[in-house]
């Protein structure tokens, strides 16, 4: 129960750490002051309110569509926090399109604080409802709070180094890589219900770094890992991960982004 | 540094395109039922033919939430109190892959055995058994 409930809190709540990392990191320090904490704290509220509300009608989104309710409203919030974010990822150039950037980086941030404080928020209204072994919940969590906060801090510290000695650019490829990893997330959602098709797994790497560990967690908010993938999920991952990278170092992007001439 | 817009771009986003697009299609798949009561999956083992879509019911008898949950399949579907959900797992390789209920682990647990049929005559006794999941085509 209480490992349970901790590896549950990181698989909803450390995507929240890590785009708060992100963000603040690429937008406040390198950007110029894009996103306030008065921003943050305000769409935190909002979340929070929505994803209280939303909780009281779960099971009706649920049975929407055939029974493929979640599946639809979720994987358009992921598509949403791809596209938002490859964005950010493409006008990176520090002194242009601030006002679009904030925008997008705050859609993210309030996708990604619904959509998975809406899954943990289900998870603690059952066992609440049902009264069973609250204290292990309780501990549960507050250890999930200290692991998600500390790696935070320390993704933070490490991707300001990258960018320091390293590169510029290296925040902004973690930020597309955690998009990606949501929008995988839309992609087994959709092969889920059969809209999209389900080919035969690529690869099986459970016995390595299994899916329900806590590095396994890790990685599947920070790269969208996955321990049996489908070849369409690893075509879809080399595509989101190409085409941005691609008309980042086009000629017209180039010229359109710096104004830079050929 | 500025680069020419690569010439195979345009190809390799078409192919993409097409790739994604040339799937929709609603086809009829085999139909597996399991029921959740008392945090256990009834029946714990479902057997299915390898290389093959299949529909999977999945009922929850108890009164509170669960989820269906597995790494090896890929899958995580939440299951509302006394409602049913619907998932299409596969086509699998020959092989056993777990599932188990995520807010019940340690009690809510069962696998997909997967096998190879040739033929209809091959059709194990197990898998036309109610025990193991009872096999419809819609």
């Amino acid at each position: 129960m209480l490992i349970n409930t901790v590896l549950l809190f990181l698989q909803s709540a450390l995507p929240i750490f890590i785009i708060i990392s992100l963000l603040l990191l690429r937008f406040t320090a390198t950007s110029g002051r894009l996103i306030t904490n008065k921003n943050l704290t305000v769409i935190s509220v909002l979340a929070s309110s929505l994803v209280f509300v939303l909780s009281q009608y779960m099971e009706t989104t649920s049975q929407l569509f055939d029974g493929k309710g979640t599946e639809w409203v979720f994987s358009l919030g992921f598509i949403i926090i791809y596209f938002s974010s490859a964005l950010l990822f493409l006008f990176d150039n520090k002194g242009r399109f601030i006002k679009v950037k904030k925008y997008f980086a705050l859609v993210v941030f309030l996708l990604v604080l619904l959509l998975n404080g809406w899954h943990f928020m289900l998870y603690l209204t059952s066992y609440w409802q049902q009264s069973l072994q609250l204290e292990s919940l309780f501990i549960g969590i507050i250890l999930g709070v200290g692991i998600c906060v500390s790696f935070a801090i320390l993704f933070y510290f490490l991707l300001r180094y990258f960018d320091t000695l390293i590169d510029s650019k290296t925040s902004g490829y973690f930020l597309l890589f955690f998009a990606i990893g949501q929008l995988m997330q839309s992609i087994v959602l959709l092969q889920q219900v059969d809209v999209l098709p389900m080919s035969l797994l690529v690869w099986n790497s459970t016995s390595f770094i299994t899916e329900n560990s806590e590095f396994g967690q890790l990685l599947r908010v920070l790269f969208g890992y996955e321990t049996t993938p489908s070849l369409m999920q690893v075509i879809v991952y080399l595509t989101a991960f190409i085409v941005p990278v691609l008309i980042r170092k086009s000629r017209y992007f180039l010229r359109l982004t710096y104004g830079e001439k050929s | 540094m500025i680069r020419r817009f690569p010439k195979y771009y345009t190809v390799f986003l078409l192919m993409n395109l097409l790739f994604l697009c040339s799937f929709i299609v609603a086809a009829k798949r085999p139909e597996y039922h399991l029921a959740l009561k008392n945090h256990l999956f009834y029946p714990a083992q479902i057997i299915i033919p390898a290389n093959q879509k299949i529909k999977l019911v999945i009922h929850n008898h108890d009164n509170s939430v669960e989820e269906f949950d597995s790494f090896d399949l890929n899958r995580e579907k939440v299951i509302f109190s006394q409602q049913k959900s619907i998932i299409f797992i596969g086509p699998l390789t020959v092989g056993e892959y777990n599932f188990f209920g995520e807010y019940h682990p340690n009690s809510a647990r069962g696998k997909v055995i997967v096998i190879e049929i040739k033929s209809n005559q091959d059709i194990p006794y197990q898998m036309l058994s109610p025990k193991q999941g009872g096999l419809n085509v819609n």
